[in-house]
């Protein structure tokens, strides 16, 4: 992901259901103050299935320390000045899984159900097509039913149920659901194989 | 911890190793065995050890907590590189895992269960609950290999990962239980 990909992409404006105009943009170190407020809005009992602590300052800053989009791109989702979602693409330079990008998405309660995980999940898809991406994962705790449903109806498959492998924030350990989509199958619909 | 390295043992074939874990000056060895390593054998490491510079920032960022080398040495060359990657924060903080590259010269000797066998203990004494391994469906003696110390297979994910020649092959997800305690049997 260039400099020049993503200018062609983003900022860009959307339109929720409820007439919501939302800006998406690449986040940048300005960023930094948005995500604290963001990820403190974000209740307790989501961010406990977060792969990281984001109440903690210190994770925040270590992902604005190293800005790469070439390897992790971080889409954010913004009304009025504040973030309302982040999405990021996380890419290896090398190896097996070159071709295999991990999605990850956590939308503000506030603006769930009016369809902005699924325009977010929409741009980070396609931007994984543009980059050449092949298969896209998501890794979710199996209580998130509704982040599962989200992801399922972009064709998103769910390959693998790892038992009791991940800690929640309050440490106790939960299944992960392991979900991969064939990139190019994304916006296909499903009786297209029949 | 690491008081017990350096550590000596004896291969199948009688060759003397010394296990120890990496340090700086290791960086030229590490490249060398490397090189030795077939493009296939180091498909699973995400950085480029083909690069110069990719053992170079390892060498740079030693730091045990986040990646523990150990190294099995013979004749002053790397012959083994078995790895524990540990993560301070999140999800998988709990977890250690684990990668692990022989020479070609050194294989079925004993040398990938000596490792194996090792970095299982530094786990348990780093009080770590699993050790996670991730290998290409076609690595059938490292798959045996893990299975016979207690790894078990948890997932195989169908054609996710590209062999050399960017064919589609299955990632196998492999979790050995560090705390298991057999369940007492009540009727």
């Amino acid at each position: 992901m260039n400099e020049k990909q993503i200018e062609d992409r983003f900022p860009k404006t959307i339109v929720l259901k409820d007439g919501t105009k939302v800006l998406l943009k690449a986040m940048t170190h300005t960023d930094r103050e948005g995500l604290h407020e963001f990820f403190a809005r974000t209740p307790e009992e989501d961010r406990k299935f977060l792969k990281h602590d984001v109440s903690k300052k210190e994770v925040i800053e270590s992902w604005l320390k190293d800005i790469n989009y070439g390897r992790v791109f971080p889409l954010l989702a913004e009304v009025d000045g504040k973030i309302v979602a982040d999405a990021t693409l996380h890419r290896r330079s090398s190896g097996w899984l070159k071709h295999v990008a991990e999605v990850r998405l956590v939308v503000d309660p506030a603006y769930r159900h009016k369809g902005l995980g699924s325009h977010m999940l929409e741009e980070i898809i396609l931007v994984a097509a543009d980059v050449g991406v092949e298969k896209l994962v998501a890794e979710i705790v199996a209580e998130e039913r509704a982040a599962i449903r989200a992801f399922q109806r972009f064709n998103f498959e769910q390959v693998a149920v790892l038992p009791g492998i991940v800690k929640d924030q309050t440490g106790r350990n939960r299944d992960l659901v392991v979900m991969v989509l064939d990139v190019p199958t994304a916006f296909v619909p499903d009786w297209f194989y029949f | 911890m690491f008081k017990r390295y350096p550590k000596r043992a004896k291969l199948s074939d009688r060759t003397q190793v010394t296990l120890r874990l990496m340090v700086k000056k290791d960086q030229q060895a590490l490249y060398e065995f490397f090189q030795r390593v077939s493009k296939e054998d180091r498909l699973f490491l995400k950085d480029d050890v083909s690069k110069p510079a990719t053992i170079q920032s390892w060498v740079d960022e030693l730091d045990y907590a986040r990646a523990l080398p150990l190294l099995a040495l013979a004749d002053g060359k790397v012959i083994g590189d078995a790895t524990l990657h540990r993560r301070a924060i999140g999800w998988t903080r709990h977890l250690g895992k684990v990668r692990l590259v022989i020479d070609p010269e050194y294989r079925q000797k004993g040398l990938g269960s000596l490792l194996i066998k090792e970095l299982i203990e530094i786990a348990k004494g780093l009080k770590l609950e699993r050790l996670v391994v991730e290998l290409m469906g076609s690595q059938q003696a490292a798959l045996a290999a893990f299975r016979h110390f207690g790894f078990e297979r948890a997932a195989v994910l169908y054609h996710h990962v590209k062999d050399r020649a960017c064919r589609p092959q299955d990632l196998v997800i492999m979790i050995h239980d560090l705390e298991e305690v057999p369940e007492p049997i009540s009727f």
